[in-house]
């Protein structure tokens, strides 16, 4: 890391605490609402990458039993409906879910915060 | 007897006789749209249209733009020829790759980048390096996914013209080439967008169209298309399990897996997909956009999949392969068994636009990429006036349309598939860790990005220039030759991790410090969803000087 003193806190900097310098510690006493709103955010992004996880591991998943387990694969459940194929029908439903829940959990989540940034950062920039 | 002959002893003037005039129409449609707008390109838009469209609209022309002739015309072949596999691989996969794109790419991408892949990178590296890469790698992703789609319009010579064999195949290339490089030099991306939506539309239409014919052929009963396919297909319970396609030593297998990573992967880092993103207004609009696209991709492929079964289980495998080993007619086969000549011409017209729409959108990135990324930010270093890029934008596109539509003409015999998931591959290897890493890392750096984009655009050509897909097998486009020293066909599974890995160590073992400062702006910009061009702080701001990079093609 470089440590160039900067005289003037930077609250877009989330190193800005680590640094040695007095003037950029953070002072607990003021309030830094950007930072707070930044970390908010990250906060409720959280579960986002989870989910990215299970949906493309469950997809991996389908792939790699297709190529090492094709006997369980081809297990018939119903009919002509085998394990592989309602997996990749599940599949389907899941990115379908995904997706959705996507949509609803930012609308209701992460855009307040986003907006309330936005605030903050219309007059300083 | 073969379709083209059939049809010629059948009413087949029919087809063209509405065929012609549709694509005129479709033509004058776009210059309409154009001349309506009132201006060309000169002022702004070129890359980026107007940015109005609502999610809605947006969301259908991202999925018109990503479904392409393969899509149409080769999976449903390869599903009635391969089941299972043919499922998996080439419809499930595109599908779970809006995943990628929704979550981790398409918002922060909106924010921070601007027309080019390199936009969102020298937002936070150095300017020039990574232009250059990623303009190149660009470029090359861009003329790997074009040729295939122009070689798809080959397919369409039987079915509209009658006749089989390489010159009216290459006649029919030549035409879509040239239509394509007339809506993109002129029109730029308010064109593109304009034939995208109509071309979604009508792919929508007549997906519906087939796949209720099918189900009707079945009684409306889902199962029953499948079990006519599986018994049809000769192979009976192997037909819907997995092996089929990919074959069942461990090579094969592990093909099948690359294969499968990269359509999922890759998709997130095609570069005409990202600049539709780029064209909407905010980064909540991006979101909606792909929200929309994700779902019309998913009822698109499983309408897809029931068009595929169907073919299988009404026209057969045996006659399938007699038209085309690859399958790519199945889908004209089909239409021509459920609705005669009149379904025909529908689908006929419906893949023609669904070629158009893809391959315009792909030039129009690739001409993004030489005139912004490497003439304007990489040789010019952003001093050239915005007319002489967008006039430079024009006449790259008539030279990689031209480019392609030769390469592509006498490319006929080449196998779609291995050159599409090629495009894909490169892409995850080198766009996708590069995004990746400028969004999320803090420790990514400008020797990090180049090496990632350059390293991952030689190792992927490398393995696949050593693949059985180039030399060394009947199948391979130079059959006659053997240098494969790589046993797979398919390269993703090796390129990918190593592509991450490139961008990981090049930043590692670079001796300047990345600029902490620079990554936490790029961050402060996502967080609160800014918007180049249409600038919330108001036109008075939005318009800056002339020459200033921010002001570069906005919004009016």
């Amino acid at each position: 890391m470089t440590h160039g003193a900067t005289p003037c806190p930077d609250h877009r900097d989330p190193w800005h605490e680590r640094r040695a310098e007095p003037w950029n510690r953070r002072d607990e006493r003021v309030d830094d609402p950007v930072a707070d709103l930044l970390a908010l955010r990250a906060r409720r992004l959280g579960p986002v990458r989870p989910v990215t996880a299970a949906v493309l591991g469950l997809f991996l998943l389908n792939a790699v039993l297709a190529a090492l387990a094709p006997e369980f694969m081809g297990m018939v459940l119903v009919g002509r409906l085998s394990v592989g194929l309602a997996g990749g029908l599940a599949l389907c439903a899941a990115t379908a879910a995904a997706v959705r829940w996507y949509a609803r959990y930012s609308a209701a989540y992460v855009d307040p915060v986003t907006e309330e940034l936005k605030r903050h950062a219309g007059g300083a920039r | 007897m073969s379709l083209a002959l059939e049809l010629m002893a059948a009413p087949s003037f029919h087809v063209f006789t509405v065929f012609a005039p549709f694509v005129c129409c479709a033509l004058f449609l776009a210059v309409l749209v154009i001349s309506g707008d009132g201006t060309d390109g000169a002022d702004g838009g070129f890359y980026l249209g107007d940015r109005r469209l609502s999610p809605a609209r947006a969301g259908l022309a991202l999925f018109g733009s990503y479904m392409s002739a393969a899509t149409l015309l080769g999976t449903p072949g390869l599903v009635a020829l391969t089941g299972y596999d043919g499922m998996m691989i080439f419809l499930l996969g595109p599908v779970v790759s809006w995943i990628v794109i929704q979550f981790l790419i398409a918002e922060p991408y909106h924010s921070t980048g601007r027309f080019t892949v390199g936009d969102c990178l020298a937002r936070r590296l150095n300017p020039r390096p990574v232009h250059a890469a990623a303009g190149l790698a660009t470029l090359v992703i861009c003329l790997l996914y074009l040729i295939p789609q122009l070689v798809g319009a080959g397919a369409l010579a039987a079915p509209v013209l009658g006749l089989t064999g390489v010159a009216a195949e290459r006649s029919m290339v030549a035409a879509l080439g040239f239509v394509m490089i007339l809506y993109v030099a002129i029109g730029g991306m308010r064109a593109t967008t304009v034939v995208q939506l109509l071309k979604a539309g009508l792919l929508v239409g007549g997906g519906l169209l087939l796949a209720f014919g099918v189900l009707s052929e079945a009684g409306w009963n889902p199962g029953e298309v499948l079990h006519r396919a599986a018994v049809n297909s000769g192979a009976g319970d192997r037909f819907l399990n997995p092996g089929a396609a990919v074959g069942s030593d461990a090579v094969s297998r592990v093909d099948g897996l690359s294969l499968q990573l990269a359509i999922v992967l890759g998709a997130a880092g095609l570069p005409h997909l990202l600049m539709r993103i780029s064209a909407v207004p905010t980064a909540r609009a991006a979101r909606g956009t792909v929200r929309w696209a994700a779902l019309l991709t998913l009822a698109f492929c499983l309408l897809a999949a029931v068009i595929g079964l169907g073919a299988g289980a009404l026209v057969g495998p045996a006659r399938i392969t007699r038209e085309s080993p690859s399958g790519n007619t199945a889908t004209f086969l089909l239409a021509d068994q459920l609705g005669g000549t009149v379904l025909l011409t529908v689908i006929s017209c419906v893949a023609f636009m669904t070629i158009l729409a893809v391959v315009s959108g792909t030039t129009l990135a690739a001409c993004a990429a030489v005139a912004h990324d490497l003439y304007q930010a990489a040789f010019r270093q952003g001093r050239a006036p915005e007319s002489r890029e967008v006039g430079f934008a024009r006449i790259a596109a008539v030279l990689i349309g031209v480019i392609a539509t030769a390469l592509s003409m006498y490319a006929q015999d080449i196998n779609v598939t291995t050159l599409v998931a090629l495009a894909f591959a490169v892409a995850a290897s080198t766009v996708l860790p590069a995004l990746l890493y400028t969004l999320y890392w803090s420790g990514f750096t400008s020797r990090g990005a180049c090496w990632t984009l350059y390293g991952g655009l030689v190792s992927s050509l490398t393995l696949w220039a050593l693949s059985p897909g180039l030399s060394g097998s009947p199948t391979s486009l130079l059959p006659n030759s053997d240098f494969a020293l790589f046993p797979l066909r398919y390269c993703g599974i090796a390129s990918i991790p190593l592509g991450f890995l490139l961008g990981w160590l090049g930043s590692f073992l670079d001796h300047r410090q990345p600029d902490v400062r620079k990554f936490a702006d790029l961050q402060h910009r996502v967080a609160v969803e800014n918007s180049t061009g249409i600038s919330r702080t108001g036109p008075g701001v939005a318009r800056t000087t002339p020459g200033d990079p921010g002001s570069f093609f906005t919004a009016r």
